[in-house]
């Protein structure tokens, strides 16, 4: 890495370089060129969804091996969910694995927290099931003649191994479909809050003044907001879809994380380092993005952490209340289904609300586990 | 030193920063942190800017470097004015003109590796090619005294004179032509601050860098700077070549901070000059010498024959007086220092006599105050603070105990060949005041 291309430039110091041919350059390196390239082409592609998709007919078929067919319009929420992979890939797992002295820094800290590492090992699993499972384990369906079947381990059979529903439906599939549906609440929410709050925190903090004043006095009002209505009016209105209800979600639960980071950021503005990179001449959203953003990620991720599990808990009383989306099973819905057969069925609602109790849990532990190992104040 | 037009001229430099209170941000006051100075820095040249804390010495070179917007005046470098300068041309000269930060500790970001650190400046200008940027600056870190390999390392494995070095490297990576050093040493160990001065010397040497260099450390200033400003409350009152100003400094100021540097010579240290009282709120500077209140060689009127200390005694009475600090209060604890303050019970008036010998002995008078006249207005003034007539005593000081100093905005006096000072004993019109005089009506 030191000695790659010294040769090149064997005899360039400082004082050789004529700044004039470098006005106004710009760098491109791979990782910028994928990343363009991936988040823009998901974005691309849900935009062609959304303008093409919507008849749902197969684009194209191809014919050596059976019919495979390209039929896309997965739906806005699915679009969402892959793009907040996406970055969720670039910006925490490719920083992580490029910078292998931070990464290991860091988990030594965090693997201090037995709880937290079993938390995150259960988390992954959840995942992974979550990302992958609906395609290998399919999608719950009515089947009358099989209702009520008991979880394989009360006397049940291994081809429905949490049960059946009243109608019928796996309870494994709904179980790993909910997965889905927490996880596309948690994280597109998650990251919601993350750009929401640091724009905005970041950036009062940076200029102060009016702006600050501005954007603080908004998030004030944010704060009033009565989101639960909000969702029961739209519902009302349009129909609760998963999507509509985790933008709001998501648009209305950013402000007091803002908050957190506006004053962090506020010290973090003080710091020398900042009028450095001020005095060698960078502007304001280099100083935002390279400096005061990175310096408050511990604040912006430990908050962030901590409010998943409770956005994961709003949709499922949401949809325990009958306002979620109808056409998606939440663990929320399959509880609330579930509850009015407790006494002859009781894995309907219980198997669900495990799995909805271990996730918070889970959720929780991380957040405590990542607050300590990231920000050293609160120890 | 060259000769011809200077690399940078400041002329009146103003920064105020407004005191603001309530929604409205209504305007209550201004601190004057910078209040009009002007100096020249020539190619090469090394220019000391001293003064004790909170002067606005920092706030000169931020605002020299665009770092702070001034209030007003103007900042030439190379000719043209900086404070007109658009984003374009501000970029351009920040290039030029670098600075080196007090604390090596939170000058870098310790998020960034030395070497991203580094190689910020030569991204934010537009240099794309990385194996470049990473040679160039392996190159300096080698050059300022650390290993190339050094490059991936984070500031917090450094020490502070190392992290220092490689604040210079930062500094010098874009090559520029001034340098503004904000006590580029006072946070390291005296082995180390050598270190530091010798290596911004070499650098300055080889590539004939101008540098202000900004300090409370007269020791550091007289060892490498070719001229000095002396900077008290927001303006500079002396400036001229550094061995004229520390052999034969003119303004009394000056005398004070080059008595103070610290010396094993045991008579030397009785020549100390003491200033009373503390720094002025800048807020709120005293008008006429803004070193009045604290200057030992404060002028006495013509009509008093008075010692200097005595007068520099009765101008500390006077000032607490204006300051409403003598209240009956405050004399009668002064009186029974004893009581207890729960139970005290001040009467309308305190007996004279008593009140006379305890400001004689509070302001070192007990063996006489030599003029008669200002002895009786000593006196007349306790009757009035013994009574608890405040107004009357304020009234009688201002009108009894003048001084030009106080009067008046002390002019520039041309103290010979790049020397000149801001002083009322220095000036040709010294002639203290008698009568009235407009500021006294401003007040």
């Amino acid at each position: 890495m030191s000695t790659d291309t010294d040769s090149k430039h064997a005899d360039v110091t400082f004082e050789d370089i004529d700044w004039e041919e470098y006005d106004g350059a710009r760098e491109f390196t791979p990782l910028m060129l994928a990343k363009i390239l991936v988040l823009g082409g998901i974005t691309l592609a849900w935009v062609l969804d959304w303008q093409f998709g919507s008849h749902r007919d197969p684009l194209f078929t191809v014919d050596p091996a059976g019919i495979l067919e390209i039929a896309p319009n997965p739906g806005n929420v699915e679009w969402l969910f892959t793009l907040t992979i996406a970055v969720l890939f670039f910006y925490v797992v490719v920083p992580l694995y490029l910078n292998p002295r931070m990464t290991r820094h860091y988990w030594r800290e965090f693997k201090k927290n037995k709880a937290a590492v079993v938390s995150l090992v259960f988390l992954g699993f959840i995942f992974l099931l979550a990302v992958f499972g609906p395609f290998i384990f399919g999608r719950p369906e009515i089947d009358i003649t099989n209702a009520y079947q008991p979880p394989v381990f009360a006397g049940g059979t291994w081809a429905h191994p949490f049960g059946t529903m009243q109608s019928g439906e796996d309870v494994f599939q709904i179980v790993i479909i909910g997965a889905r549906v927490s996880m596309m609440v948690g994280l597109i929410g998650c990251l919601m809050i993350i750009v929401l709050a640091s724009a905005v925190g970041t950036t009062a903090a940076y200029f102060g003044g009016m702006v600050d004043e501005v954007l603080m006095r908004f998030v004030d009002i944010m704060l009033t907001f009565p989101t639960f209505f909000l969702i029961l009016y739209v519902v009302f209105l349009y129909g609760g879809d998963l999507f509509t209800i985790i933008l709001i979600l998501g648009l209305t639960t950013w402000t007091a994380t803002s908050r957190l980071v506006r004053s962090e950021a506020l010290q973090r503005n003080e710091e020398q380092y900042i009028d450095a990179a001020k005095n060698v001449g960078a502007g304001e959203r280099w100083i935002i993005t390279r400096h005061l953003v990175p310096n408050v990620s511990n604040t912006i991720i430990t908050a962030a952490t901590l409010v998943i599990p409770s956005l994961i808990l709003y949709e499922a009383v949401l949809a325990f209340l009958g306002f979620g989306d109808p056409n998606v099973w939440s663990w929320g819905r399959a509880i609330s289904v579930g509850r009015s057969d407790l006494q002859n069925a009781w894995w309907i609602a219980t198997m669900p609300g495990v799995f909805l109790f271990l996730t918070v849990l889970a959720f929780n532990f991380l957040g405590d586990a990542l607050r300590d190992a990231l920000d050293p104040r609160h120890e | 030193m060259s000769t011809g037009r200077p690399l940078l001229e400041v002329e009146n430099l103003k920064k105020h920063f407004p005191m603001t209170r309530g929604m409205m941000k209504e305007e209550i006051g201004r601190v004057r942190a910078v209040d009009g100075i002007d100096f020249t820095v020539h190619q090469g040249e090394t220019f000391g800017l001293v003064g004790e804390s909170g002067c606005g010495k920092s706030t000169a070179a931020r605002t020299i470097l665009r770092l702070e917007d001034p209030t007003a005046g103007s900042v030439y470098f190379d000719g043209d004015d900086i404070t007109e300068y658009d984003k374009a041309a501000l970029k351009r000269y920040r290039r030029n003109a670098q600075m080196i930060f007090q604390d090596p500790d939170s000058s870098f970001d310790p998020r960034m590796s030395v070497g991203e650190s580094l190689e910020e400046p030569l991204i934010v200008h537009g240099m794309g090619d990385r194996s470049l940027r990473r040679h160039l600056v392996k190159d300096l870190l080698e050059r300022v005294g650390l290993q190339a390999e050094d490059i991936n390392r984070y500031p917090h494995e450094f020490s502070g004179g190392q992290k220092q070095r490689i604040g210079l490297a930062r500094a010098l990576i874009l090559n520029p032509s001034m340098l503004v050093a904000d006590e580029p040493v006072s946070a390291l160990d005296v082995s180390v601050q050598a270190e530091i001065l010798n290596l911004l010397d070499e650098f300055q040497d080889a590539f004939g860098l101008s540098i202000i260099l900004i300090s409370h450390n007269l020791g550091v200033v007289r060892h490498i700077c070719d001229r000095v400003g002396v900077m008290y409350m927001g303006e500079l009152v002396e400036v001229g070549r550094t061995e004229e100003l520390f052999t034969d400094p003119k303004h009394p100021y000056t005398r004070s901070l080059i008595s103070a540097i610290p010396s094993t010579d045991l008579d030397d240290r009785s020549q100390r000059v003491r200033l009373s009282g503390s720094v002025p709120d800048p807020a709120d500077p005293p008008r006429g010498c803004r070193f009045h209140t604290r200057c030992p060689e404060v002028i006495p009127p013509d009509h008093y024959d008075l010692e200097q200390e005595t007068w520099r005694s009765l101008m500390d009475f006077k000032q607490r007086v204006e300051e409403r600090h003598l209240t009956i209060e405050q004399l009668y604890v002064m009186l029974y220092p004893d009581e207890d303050e729960e139970e005290m019970d001040v009467p309308e008036s305190l007996p004279q006599e008593e009140v006379t010998s305890v400001l004689s002995g509070e302001y070192g008078l007990e063996s006489g105050i030599g003029d008669r006249k200002a002895a009786e207005v000593f006196e007349a003034t306790s009757g009035h603070l013994a009574a608890g007539d405040l107004e009357t005593a304020i009234e009688l000081l201002e009108s009894e105990y003048r001084t030009v100093c106080q009067q008046e905005t002390p002019p520039v006096t041309d103290e010979g060949p790049d020397h000149r000072s801001a002083c009322h004993l220095r000036s040709e019109g010294a002639a203290p005041l008698s009568g009235e005089s407009e500021s006294v009506a401003t007040d």
